[in-house]
């Protein structure tokens, strides 16, 4: 008896250490943080180069110009994710009875130490495409400081190629994410393998050329796994992991919080005030991978205060 | 003052009779052309009078919201091909509409392949003269002015926000709107990838 208690003290300290590392669910009150809507649509096989390529996407032209995504196209999402989750346009092996998009309710805040980003989201009812078996849905948010351009006017599509695994070009290949200058040449197929000298590299890398990821893989009744990485020439998995996530699951409803420090160190994106960022969001639902997943288009971020689309207030 | 003026009549008979048959003559063929353009300005005309046009662009215009929607309106072809309410450009219009005829008559897009061929040469012909008038007979019915945004979804209030500043050309958006789409096909392969 007196053994068992010990050792619940002892499960219920470490469950409470655990909670401790999360400071998500002590410092916010979200309840006086505003919401705001996002709609993340299924995007099935529209690579970049695809939106770059007039004879495939009207809008390319405008693009090119500088319009970016979400100007031309917010509000069509819906529309857009029932087309493509259909097997009508760009995805050739639909999943039946998938939904086309997922609405998510976003809110962003900070403290002194840490930026979080809660997202509210019901999936639906979503058939198991059996994809993934280690999580049945996926959270993930893309980071750009601005050092990505191509993030900046397309958000999460600077890194979908057309020749990664799953996609048009891919074939065969197990090619994850990259970003156009990584590569040496790029054509409507994607960059392919060949990438620039080693010297240019090493001068993206200072100069900040890449995206961060923060990944949440959720499982019901389970206990949330955190991950992050970077995106440069490839997608890379940093460990061990800066962030943190709080997850739970009510009803069907996911709300799912990342909490990551302000200033990470050596290797991530410091987030400071009066510096606009770029975030996109996607969703894996269904035990879905790669390509089968819902997106958001760019969204912007700011702390404090600034034009953006989220404005993290100090909580 | 009446004997003045039959006397006056009398003395320039050769010239009313001119005079007369100057007026007769122009109320005649100002008759004519009224009469031919609109008879020729009308859906019936374009679309059923050669088969190039009724096999072709008709069946598509005719599954379009140009030609069926909630509101039952019918905008008829000469309502976005012809100009609207200026003569003189009418007239230079329907005299340059009859060199079309050389086409039918020399079979050169008599058939639906043949037609097809030609498409993007004669769309682009069409876009052409829409850049030149910078969508004249568009906007004769469409108004910047006139559009309530705030009824437009958000990606298109955003659209028309931005066109209306520059009075853009509406086909810079809306070619292929109420036939076959063919503007993806006019564009060159893109020569790069990098965004600027």
């Amino acid at each position: 008896m007196i053994k068992l208690s010990i050792k619940s003290f002892l499960i219920a300290s470490a469950f409470a250490a655990v909670l401790g590392a999360s400071p998500a669910r002590a410092a916010i009150d979200w309840s006086s943080v505003p919401a705001k809507d996002v709609v993340l649509f299924y995007p099935g096989q529209s690579s970049f180069e695809w939106v770059m390529t007039p004879t495939d996407h009207e809008g390319a032209d405008k693009f090119r110009g500088g319009k970016n995504c979400h100007q031309c196209h917010n509000g069509d999402e819906k529309s857009m994710g029932d087309l493509l989750v259909s097997g009508k346009k760009n995805e050739p092996s639909p999943i039946g009875g998938k939904p086309g998009s997922v609405d998510a309710k976003v809110k962003v805040a900070h403290d002194d130490t840490n930026l979080y980003v809660r997202l509210e989201f019901a999936e639906g009812s979503q058939p198991n495409a059996g994809m993934d078996k280690a999580a049945a849905t996926k959270v993930t948010m893309m980071l750009n400081d601005g050092k990505v351009p191509e993030a900046t006017r397309a958000g999460c599509w600077a890194m979908c190629h057309d020749d990664a695994s799953s996609m048009p070009s891919g074939g065969s290949a197990t090619r994850t994410k990259y970003l156009n200058k990584t590569r040496a040449q790029l054509s409507r197929q994607g960059g392919g393998d060949a990438l620039k000298p080693a010297s240019d590299l090493a001068a993206l890398r200072a100069d900040g050329y890449s995206l961060e990821y923060w990944q949440a893989r959720l499982n019901p009744g389970s206990a949330a796994v955190a991950v992050n990485g970077s995106i440069f020439d490839k997608r890379e998995e940093v460990k061990p992991t800066e962030v943190s996530v709080d997850a739970s699951n009510a009803g069907g409803t996911w709300t799912v919080t990342f909490t990551r420090k302000l200033n990470a160190g050596a290797g991530f994106k410091e987030i400071v005030a009066g510096k606009p960022y770029t975030v996109g969001f996607a969703i894996h639902a269904g035990h879905t991978a790669k390509r089968f997943h819902y997106v958001s288009f760019e969204h912007t971020l700011a702390l404090d205060a600034g034009d953006a689309d989220f404005v993290a207030t100090k909580q | 003052m009446l004997r003045c003026f039959i006397n006056w009549l009398r003395g320039n008979l050769r010239a009313v009779f001119f005079a007369g048959a100057f007026i007769v003559v122009g109320v005649v063929l100002s008759a004519a052309y009224g009469t031919a353009v609109q008879y020729t300005n009308t859906l019936n005309f374009c679309a059923h009078t050669c088969h190039e046009m009724e096999n072709t662009v008709y069946q598509e215009y005719s599954h379009s919201k140009h030609f069926k929607n909630e509101f039952g309106v019918v905008v008829a072809c000469p309502q976005c091909h012809v100009p609207q309410n200026d003569w003189i450009h009418t007239m230079g219009h329907k005299i340059l509409a009859m060199f079309e005829l050389w086409d039918h008559w020399t079979g050169r897009v008599g058939t639906n392949e043949k037609f097809e061929a030609h498409r993007l040469e004669l769309a682009k012909g069409v876009w052409k003269g829409f850049e030149e008038t910078n969508a004249r007979e568009c906007k004769h019915c469409h108004a910047y002015s006139n559009m309530v945004l705030d009824d437009q979804r958000p990606s298109i209030r955003a659209q028309h926000t931005d066109a209306m500043k520059t009075d853009e050309n509406c086909l810079d958006c809306h070619k292929g709107l109420v036939h076959k789409p063919v503007q993806q096909e006019a564009s060159p392969a893109p020569a790069s990838f990098d965004l600027q």
